[in-house]
């Protein structure tokens, strides 16, 4: 069930009902949220629920055993196997067919036949999102910085629908606390939720889908059909469309649980404003950054050690950063690419802080030029199938000069626009948000009909699937 | 043991900042104030979606449903804003008040074609020669979603031959059942006879296993009358598409991961077989060999090639690779050597 569908719009109009007409009576409204969720995650493929389930009841059964164990090596050895558990499962759908054809590969480059065939196994949606917030929920409980909570809540937090087919990833200290008290029904933050959700639908419908059929798709398609203008613009389009995508899908997610009084964490706050990787990565997918960086990072020693050991820390887990998005190597590369700027940087401004350099006036510019060039550079590997083609296009952006017909206003125009729109202070958003919760209901209807007009009108005919569902 | 808990500093941008929040029951009201607005502005929109529908009572109750609004659009004209946006877009609009279509009316016996019917022409049925840089081979290739790689395919296998001109048009969701949807013959008619081209591959079928409006009543893929009606549509085509020597390929489905739907699309193959074997300027290629190359059956992948998607349908781009080869090789031996088999 895609968020901008008829269905989704009939089903949320029912949950958002029930939500509020049993949000006084706990167990009832728990249950109802429950079974909400499983019925969202069934349209996708009724047999993906087992799987959810399972995973609701390892967890809360190892957070449970964790926090009861006495002493640290049975607490400690009780985490190791929730990680391998949570892990294995994950492995087992995602990288286990990975893992076949890349030794398959490999050996058979020596002449050597494994004899091992694809397992053909089927990825379920949103695996990779449910068992990072389970794992998140088990190593708090182990770090004493969470308590197990009811098996209900923990359920209800680990397949709350809006999160969960493609995120954000929600803490169990995020939402945990917000499940056990009980939200004010009188006043729900319906300005911010309708902002959120009128701009996601914008972005993924309207904005994603255009860049992607007017020059982004035929392009990584057949790369040598292509000028290097054209390919440059496919780039740039591409940063637009999977900021667009995702950046949309998760607006909704969190417009859609702020409707019915749950408050999920911000996602991204506009990545391609950066002035620096590191920055970038505080602002694109900030609940993956910050999830990496506490149970990634700060295990693999974070900033301990000697500045290569610092390094290397930072260098790991982009790479297993990149490895999540999917089981493919060229995602390997799009997290070593960040990987490798993440340092550089590091390494540069504290070279020139130490040399006593100081910032010039156009410092700003070039820092974002780089920043931009280097994130959109990370995403040919990203979206590309493969080496060759990845490489196929990068070496006609120099090597085939030429504007081509690819080209139009209209998409330089979209370009230029989204990533302007990352400069807009949210500020005078916020200003205008503030004018339209103060508005009378009807007008406060009549902008959000004038807003689905516009969606509707402007977007293409169907809905493709969000990119990020395939993590 | 005690666990602190404070709010988050993740969840603070949830602030109100100023903003008014409001009662549940008036965000009720608003956003089905809202979608009552926009049921009305996008009439001609919601038309097209119910239109969408499987043929039966599905699509009758969402036509039904969409009725209200679009006799509103259409009183107050709102619902022209719509067209006016999307003409400004170049998009392509509906109007809901134009009223349903069968579907079965798109598929007539061609009047303007070089013959007067299968066998019975007086002139070659492909016109064979040797294409050149200075006069390349006019190459159309079309179909559903499934085309939409093997478009990309043959296009990157044609990159260095100027000795061929390829035109591509893959129309998602589309097929031969729901011309209601997209009318291929009046595309075809419109939009790729005009340009004369000398081979047409065309691949339909995998959106076509649903209810047909025969008549005014539905009839499911197993019923005989559908099978009838989806035979005599594969010939108009196949026909439509006959006239100055041109070499038509009409490729057939592969093989499906769910074995019903596999199943279903094995009776279309059939048809498009035995409609194909009568008409000397088609040639059917099947692409189940061609995408099960270790055996008859379903297979995702080969020496660490992916060849389908993951949903068990569409092509990925090795499979795509391997059928765009198949089909330059027909190419070559049905138009450039015309060695029919």
């Amino acid at each position: 069930m895609l968020f901008p569908t008829f269905e989704f719009a009939a089903f949320f109009s029912v949950v958002f009902v029930l939500n509020w007409l049993l949000r006084p009576h706990p167990v009832p409204w728990r249950l109802m949220l429950l079974a909400a969720s499983f019925v969202f995650y069934a349209a996708f493929e009724p047999a993906y629920c087992l799987l959810l389930a399972f995973s609701i009841l390892a967890n809360q059964a190892f957070g449970v055993a964790i926090h009861r164990a006495v002493g640290e090596g049975a607490r400690r050895g009780l985490l190791v196997a929730g990680v391998v558990v949570n892990l294995g499962l994950l492995g087992y759908f995602k990288y286990a067919d990975f893992f076949v054809e890349s030794v398959t590969d490999v050996l058979g480059g020596f002449g050597i036949d494994t004899g091992w065939v694809s397992l053909e196994i089927v990825l379920p949606v949103a695996i990779s999102f449910f068992t990072f917030q389970a794992l998140s929920y088990v190593i708090d409980i182990y770090r004493r910085d969470a308590e197990p909570s009811p098996l209900l809540d923990f359920a209800v937090y680990l397949s709350f629908f809006p999160h969960l087919v493609a995120g954000p990833i929600v803490r169990a200290r995020e939402l945990l606390p917000q499940i056990r008290e009980r939200a004010d029904p009188r006043r729900v933050n319906s300005a911010l939720a309708f902002r959120l959700i009128m701009a996601g639908l914008f972005k993924k419908v309207v904005i994603s889908s255009f860049v992607a059929a007017a020059i982004v798709d035929d392009v990584f398609a057949v790369p040598e059909r292509y000028r290097s203008i054209e390919i440059l613009f496919a780039i740039y389009a591409y940063a637009i469309q999977i900021y667009a995508d995702f950046s949309g899908y998760t607006d909704i997610a969190i417009g859609c649980a702020l409707l019915l009084g749950l408050r999920f964490p911000q996602n991204f706050d506009a990545p391609y404003a950066a002035l620096s990787i590191q920055a970038f990565w505080r602002k694109w997918h900030m609940t993956l950054s910050f999830w990496l960086r506490d149970y990634l990072y700060i295990p693999l020693g974070g900033n301990q050690g000697g500045e290569r050991r610092r390094d290397l820390n930072l260098f790991l887990t982009m790479v297993i950063g990149g490895l999540w998005h999917g089981a493919a190597w060229t995602f390997v590369v799009w997290g070593a690419i960040h990987g490798v700027a993440l340092v550089a940087e590091r390494r540069i401004l504290a070279a020139r802080e130490a040399a006593g350099k100081v910032p010039g006036t156009f410092s700003p510019v070039i820092r974002w030029a780089v920043t931009f060039h280097v994130v959109c550079l990370a995403w040919v590997f990203f979206r590309a199938d493969s080496f060759g083609a990845a490489f196929t296009l990068l070496w006609r952006l120099v090597a085939a000069p030429g504007v081509g017909e690819a080209v139009t206003p209209m998409l330089v125009f979209v370009v230029v626009a989204m990533v302007a729109a990352q400069f807009v202070p949210s500020e005078a958003v916020d200003r205008v948000q503030v004018v339209f919760s103060r508005s009378a209901p009807i007008v406060q209807a009549l902008a959000l009909a004038i807003g689905l007009l516009l969606v509707d009108a402007l977007g293409p005919e169907g809905v493709a699937p969000f990119i990020y569902f395939q993590f | 043991m005690t666990v602190e808990r404070r709010e988050p500093r993740s969840l603070r941008y949830h602030d109100l900042s100023g903003s008014r929040p409001l009662p549940a029951g008036r965000v009720l009201v608003i956003g089905m104030l809202a979608f009552a607005m926009a049921a009305v502005l996008n009439a001609d929109g919601l038309y097209e979606l119910a239109s969408r529908q499987p043929v039966g009572w599905k699509r009758d109750v969402a036509r039904t449903a969409v009725a209200p609004a679009c006799f509103v659009g259409r009183v107050t004209h709102l619902k022209d804003v719509r067209g006016a946006i999307r003409g400004a877009a170049d998009k392509s609009v509906t109007d809901c008040s134009d009223g349903a279509r069968s579907g079965s009316d798109s598929f007539v016996e061609p009047v303007t074609t070089t013959t007067v019917g299968p066998g019975q022409t007086t002139e070659p049925p492909v016109v064979a020669r040797v294409p050149s840089t200075e006069e390349p081979l006019r190459m159309w290739l079309g179909g559903d979603s499934m085309t939409i790689e093997l478009a990309n395919a043959v296009e990157a296998a044609v990159v260095d031959r100027p000795e061929i001109s390829l035109t591509t048009h893959a129309q998602v969701s589309s097929g031969l059942s729901r011309p209601d949807y997209f009318d291929w013959p009046a595309h075809l008619t419109d939009e790729v006879l005009p340009e004369r081209p000398e081979v047409v591959v065309v691949m339909f079928g995998a959106n076509d296993s649903q209810g047909l409006d025969i008549d005014g009543r539905p009839y499911q893929p197993s019923a005989p009358e559908w099978q009838a009606e989806y035979r005599r549509r594969v010939g108009v085509v196949m026909d439509m598409l006959r006239g100055d020597g041109r070499l038509v390929i009409w490729v057939g489905q592969p093989r499906m991961r769910d074995a019903g739907f596999d199943q279903r699309m094995a009776v279309l193959d059939g048809i498009y077989s035995e409609e194909a074997a009568s008409r000397p300027w088609v040639h059917f290629l099947d692409s189940r060999p061609v995408l099960s190359p270790d055996g008859d059956a379903y297979q995702a992948g080969t020496g660490g090639t992916s060849l389908r998607q993951s949903d068990g349908i569409h092509l990925d781009t090795g499979g795509a690779a391997r059928l765009a080869t198949a089909v330059l090789d027909a190419v070559q031996e049905q138009f450039v050597e015309r060695r029919p088999g």
